[in-house]
């Protein structure tokens, strides 16, 4: 797994790649912690994936829900929906994020297409 | 390849469903038709191939994949089991056994290809014939059914390196399915713990296959997870459906009026009680028995549950707590040795408790050391099928106190000098079928194990109904080999015992199997180093009984303590019959030979003295202890006895491996070092 972390303003920016499975999940979960504690806004930049596995998503999800509760911002983009696409992530099809997201930013939802 | 932990594990498990497969199959050998036996065959494939999948074993998955398959006609009453099948079966647990130690060896061997070959065979000769007789596949009725599964893994199930995405997938393909995730119950970043598992689904799956296919493909997470699998049509369709579902369908009433005048409904209890046909108090004791009875059927649950937990601890972790028991045991004899110098009333008692204590403790660790006999001695089923049926023989083979336990380093050590005896019954002992007709025994010969407990030993009889031992030829042999002198007259038990030495064999010819002659000295000095002892009884024409006498445990012992020349020394408390003075002007008799009559028995003596060459001047009054070894009797001189004594045995390490006669050694509670005498070797040196 690479993981690279970068701050632009007031946000962290980090950028992840590789294997992206539960080998790795604790490192990110602390580099994750450690930037919504820092940070008003944490963008995920998911980069070229070799293999991920479920601790990633509930990863994702977990963070989102934190962001929230602290009124911060948690986005995941770049290629978020080739991560979701996947065969292991059979049943991460929804269309909508939960109740508590308000910023229509749920990490588990496929970003549109706007063509 | 190295392994990581979470493949050790299946390593470890998949060796044991591997042990159990060959005993199904054995079994099934002789009952064909058991159901029982053939979905317990289907299942070890299963999980062994699903977990194979799982843990990166995908050389056993694709090797298992076709045989799998079969079995599944099998269970399905589609194919019959064949010798064939079974045999190519078993040929595929030794192979699946190789790839477990040897993960990069690859599924397309020349053998592991010739058993995938023959299980695609049979199963496509099936098909083609099912195809041919319109035979309906047992439960692929063409019916399309739609089941609604929940799978909610444990916390841990990915920490035990199972991935639920694969299980979904492996529904996926069993039909349409549609599979939602839930993360309602992922936490927190500060309260998450990464590799844990916070995610459950719900499946709506509609197939052909029957609900037994689907709970398969959980077979190996069913204890981590909860799993229901409902078929949809049975709970909404097939019942008659509610007036108030009705009127909701059509449109009539909303949801929330039903859910209002629903609640307007009073309970049948307080409807009993209003009309006055029942009293409160009796209404209550029902609703009370109610609860009772969930209650009661909830902790039988979750009795059943407990009982049938257990959890995998590796050996060596065990080894490190017997070790530390020692050392313990060790302390304590220390403990008790300064509160009694000290005549400490208060220190005595705590020494008393916690001697107590420690003897608890030793107790309990060493029966967690004790294993049941019975999984080594089905190991020798399939020895035996294969054996004998490369010599062309009928022998059956029969285990009885399979459940004595013995200490798992005993088990460990005792397989390879098994298999020795086991095959010289088969080789030497067991007839042909027509030799055993004419001699007017039946054709199929028997060999039977058993096990049993004797004081502090287990005694392990070898038996088998064959030709004997021909004490003739063995005392023929032996003379030729110049072992006993020409005009030697040897009792039964003394002619026994030259086949226990080197180089002896009386097999006209070496086979594979035996008659190299390099067999039973070697079973001796195994069982000898298990401090064990082995007898042979035999009746020419009738068979063969070889008793192997085990000691329980091989980590602590009760031993005798005795001095010779100021040196503590330790003999083995089990062999030890008796301890008599010997007078210093006995071992000085007329005629040289060192024996001693102790109520009116001769008995020979050996003084450890001089045997060890432990120089200075001999008390005037000694002991011997006597022994007894194979009914014989023999005397050890010792300087004095000290008592008995809990010995933690202790190697010597590398540097004093060359020293004979002495096993071991033991700390003693002042910290000085006892030797343990190897009385079994200097019987044995001495003749």
């Amino acid at each position: 797994m690479s993981i690279e972390t970068s701050v632009e303003e007031d946000k962290t920016v980090i950028e992840i790649s590789g294997d992206l499975t539960v080998g790795y999940v604790i490192e990110l979960h602390s580099v994750l912690r450690e930037a919504l504690q820092s940070s008003d806004s944490v963008e995920i930049k998911v980069g070229d994936v070799e293999r991920a596995d479920l601790t990633l998503l509930q990863l994702f999800c977990s963070a989102h829900r934190a962001a929230l509760s602290k009124d911060k911002r948690f986005d995941v983009t770049g290629k978020k929906n080739e991560l979701l696409c996947m065969d292991c992530f059979t049943g991460f099809t929804r269309v909508k994020g939960c109740v508590i997201d308000r910023y229509n930013n749920c990490a588990l939802v496929k970003e549109r297409s706007d063509v | 390849m190295t392994l990581d932990s979470n493949q050790q594990v299946f390593v470890n498990e998949a060796t044991e469903l591997l042990q159990e497969l060959e005993e199904s199959l054995l079994e099934l050998e002789n009952t064909p038709d058991s159901a029982e036996l053939i979905a317990r065959v289907f299942r070890a494939m299963h999980t062994i191939k699903g977990s194979g999948a799982m843990f990166g074993f995908d050389n056993i998955a694709a090797l298992v994949h076709s045989i799998e398959t079969a079995y599944d006609m099998v269970r399905s009453n589609v194919i019959c089991v064949t010798k064939p099948m079974l045999d190519y079966s078993l040929k595929a647990c030794d192979i699946i056994r190789e790839m477990l130690s040897d993960p990069e060896m690859r599924a397309d061997s020349p053998v592991a290809v010739e058993i995938s070959e023959f299980f695609t065979r049979a199963a496509n000769i099936q098909k083609q014939q099912v195809q041919t007789e319109k035979q309906p596949y047992k439960t692929a009725d063409g019916v399309l059914r739609t089941y609604r599964i929940t799978f909610r893994p444990s916390h841990n199930i990915m920490m035990n390196g199972t991935n639920p995405s694969l299980l979904l997938k492996e529904l996926a393909e069993m039909g349409s399915a549609t599979v939602v995730a839930h993360t309602a119950d992922v936490p927190e970043l500060n309260e998450i713990q990464p590799e844990g598992c916070y995610l459950s689904w719900d499946i709506i799956l509609t197939t052909d296959k029957p609900e037994n296919d689907i709970r398969d493909v959980f077979i190996f997470v069913e204890d981590d997870a909860e799993i229901t699998i409902q078929p949809v049509a049975e709970t909404f369709d097939d019942r008659e459906k509610k007036l108030g579902e009705i009127l909701l369908e059509r449109g009539c009433l909303t949801q929330e009026q039903l859910g209002e005048v629903l609640n307007e409904k009073k309970r049948l209890g307080e409807l009993m009680v209003e009309k006055g046909i029942v009293s409160e108090g009796a209404v209550e004791a029902a609703l009370m028995e109610q609860v009772h009875v969930k209650n009661v059927n909830e902790k039988k649950t979750l009795s059943a549950e407990v009982t049938a937990s257990s959890i995998r601890v590796p050996s060596e972790r065990l080894d490190s707590l017997v070790d530390l028991v020692g050392e313990l045991v060790t302390v304590q004899a220390r403990l008790s040795q300064v509160a009694s110098r000290k005549n400490d009333q208060d220190m005595l008692k705590v020494a008393e408790e916690v001697e107590r204590l420690v003897w608890e403790l030793r107790d309990n660790t060493m029966s967690i050391r004790m294993l049941e006999i019975g999984s080594t001695f089905n190991r020798f089923k399939r020895l035996v099928r294969d054996l004998s049926a490369e010599l062309g023989k009928e022998i059956e083979l029969v285990t009885f106190g399979g459940e004595t336990e013995i200490d798992k380093t005993v088990i460990e050590k005792l397989g390879d000098p098994l298999v020795h005896l086991i095959r010289n019954s088969i080789d030497h002992g067991i007839e042909k079928p027509e030799d055993r007709i004419a001699a007017g025994k039946p054709a199929k010969g028997h060999i039977s194990l058993q096990a049993s407990h004797s004081g502090d030993s287990v005694l392990i009889e070898i038996t088998d109904d064959g030709r004997g031992i021909n004490r003739k030829a063995v005392l023929e042999k032996a003379k030729a080999k110049g072992l006993v002198s020409e005009n030697a007259e040897l009792s039964d038990r003394d002619i026994y015992d030259l086949i226990f030495a080197s180089g002896f064999s009386t097999a006209a010819s070496v086979s594979s199997v035996s008659g190299r002659g390099v067999g039973m000295d070697v079973v001796r000095r195994n069982i000898e180093a298990l401090r064990g002892t082995i007898e042979i009884n035999s009746a020419e024409g009738t068979g063969t009984t070889i008793v192997l006498k085990l000691p329980l445990t091989l980590a602590i012992i009760d031993g005798l303590l005795v001095t010779i020349g100021g040196q503590f020394f330790i003999l083995p408390l089990s062999i030890v019959n008796e301890c008599i003075e010997f007078n210093r002007s006995e071992n000085r008799s007329g005629s040289g030979r060192r024996i001693i009559m102790v109520r009116n028995e001769l008995v020979p003596y050996v003084p450890l003295r001089g045997f060890f060459d432990i120089r200075g001047e001999e008390p005037e009054i000694q002991q011997i202890v006597i022994i007894s070894v194979d009914g014989r009797r023999v005397g050890f001189v010792v300087d004095s006895v000290v008592g008995d004594h809990q010995t933690v045995i202790k190697s010597l390490g590398k540097a004093f491996k060359d020293i004979d006669c002495i096993s071991g050694a033991s700390v003693l509670g002042d910290g000085s070092v006892a030797l343990i005498i190897d009385i079994m070797k200097i019987y044995n040196d001495i003749g």
